[in-house]
């Protein structure tokens, strides 16, 4: 019979709140901080996809229109506005399954492990679209969809690692093993991250290097480097958008875990 | 052909995440029906539990006012009627 990781304490509170007996409620922020996401929560939510959705929609006009066209490569230069935020936010989404793996291997708090599979999946997806607009990119600027770049080759590499990510957990099961596995796995997977980025300075690459090098002076127009951070903070607001749905439906279906195995006991 | 290839990177980016959002929601969808299916069956059940423990106690309390009658002693006729039964 499958082991079903324990509920935590305060994660499924609109499922057990009524279940759990007064004395062991606590009173405190906690309880504030719970009530006020209860029933503030739906507003910040609308309002958070109001805000994405009209900074997409600036994204779109400070690419197409803002950005002054660039004078080697031309129109298609544009794809960098997508391309860069998205490669970004994918690292981000990577670095957060590992803290979020470590945070669980030391507390055992489910909702760690549920946060480190919304993260994977968002990462995931950020990383396929990074791949794709890369490659239209090269067939417009180098005349080939694919080249076996570093950068090319050990982004490929980084999405296959999260995508197996994505199979085994679904393969495993939600199991108290199969999470602890899953954060190792997390964590050992966030290694490849540093590498991908580095893989323009390590190795003769083709794929452009950083335009905006960490702690360096961007190598770019002004014009250019506002229209690229007008997108990368549209891209966050999208990113959080969808890692509070993704996160919800990770809780949802350990909720359904829950119930399947209390009818099974029964 | 530059501009071919920059629209169909946007093209490709808005359909494949408004996909991807559509997905989610109907992933949502259907793990919320399957919460809202076993919490109904969950209620049924202890419903169920509910009325078959009623009716155990029920029977329980039958069965000790059957024995309790059984056991207090037959009027023999004729006898004085005593008190209590009187009543």
């Amino acid at each position: 019979m499958k082991t079903v990781t324990r509920a935590p304490s305060g994660a499924l509170e609109r499922d057990t709140a009524r279940a759990r007996p007064a004395e062991q409620t606590r009173p405190g922020w906690r309880t504030g901080l719970a009530g006020a996401m209860k029933r503030y929560g739906p507003y910040a939510e609308a309002a958070l996809g109001a805000v994405t959705a009209i900074g997409m929609l600036l994204t779109i006009w400070a690419a197409l229109v803002y950005a002054p066209t660039d004078l080697i490569e031309g129109p298609v230069q544009r794809i960098f506005y997508i391309h860069v935020p998205m490669a970004w936010l994918a690292y981000l989404a990577f670095f957060l399954v590992a803290a979020a793996s470590v945070m669980y291997l030391i507390t055992r708090d489910d909702r760690w492990d549920w946060f480190a599979r919304a993260n994977a999946e968002i990462g995931a997806v950020f990383t396929t679209f990074v791949l794709i607009t890369g490659s239209l990119w090269g067939k417009s600027f180098w005349g080939a969809w694919w080249v076996w770049d570093a950068r090319l080759t050990t982004t490929l590499i980084l999405w296959f690692i999260y995508v197996v990510y994505l199979v085994v957990r679904s393969f495993w099961g939600r199991t108290a093993q199969g999470a602890r596995n899953a954060a190792v796995y997390g964590i050992l997977a966030f290694f490849v991250v540093p590498i991908n980025y580095e893989a323009v300075t390590w190795w003769r690459t083709l794929h452009p290097s950083e335009v905006l090098p960490l702690g360096g002076t961007p190598q770019l127009p002004p014009a250019m480097v506002i229209a690229l951070l007008l997108s990368l903070g549209a891209f966050t607001l999208l990113f959080a958008f969808l890692l509070l749905q993704v996160y919800r439906l990770e809780r949802a279906q350990a909720t359904v875990e829950r119930l399947r195995a209390q009818l099974e006991e029964e | 052909m530059g501009n071919m290839f920059l629209i169909a990177s946007y093209a490709v980016l808005w359909v494949g995440l408004l996909v991807y959002i559509g997905w989610v929601a109907l992933r949502m969808r259907g793990v919320q029906g399957e919460v809202e299916t076993m919490r109904d069956l969950i209620a049924e059940r202890e419903r169920q539990a509910e009325a078959r423990a009623t009716k155990l106690a029920q029977s329980a309390k039958l069965t000790a006012q059957t024995a309790s009658a059984a056991k207090t002693p037959k009027r023999q006729p004729g006898a004085p009627v005593a008190k209590a039964q009187r009543r």
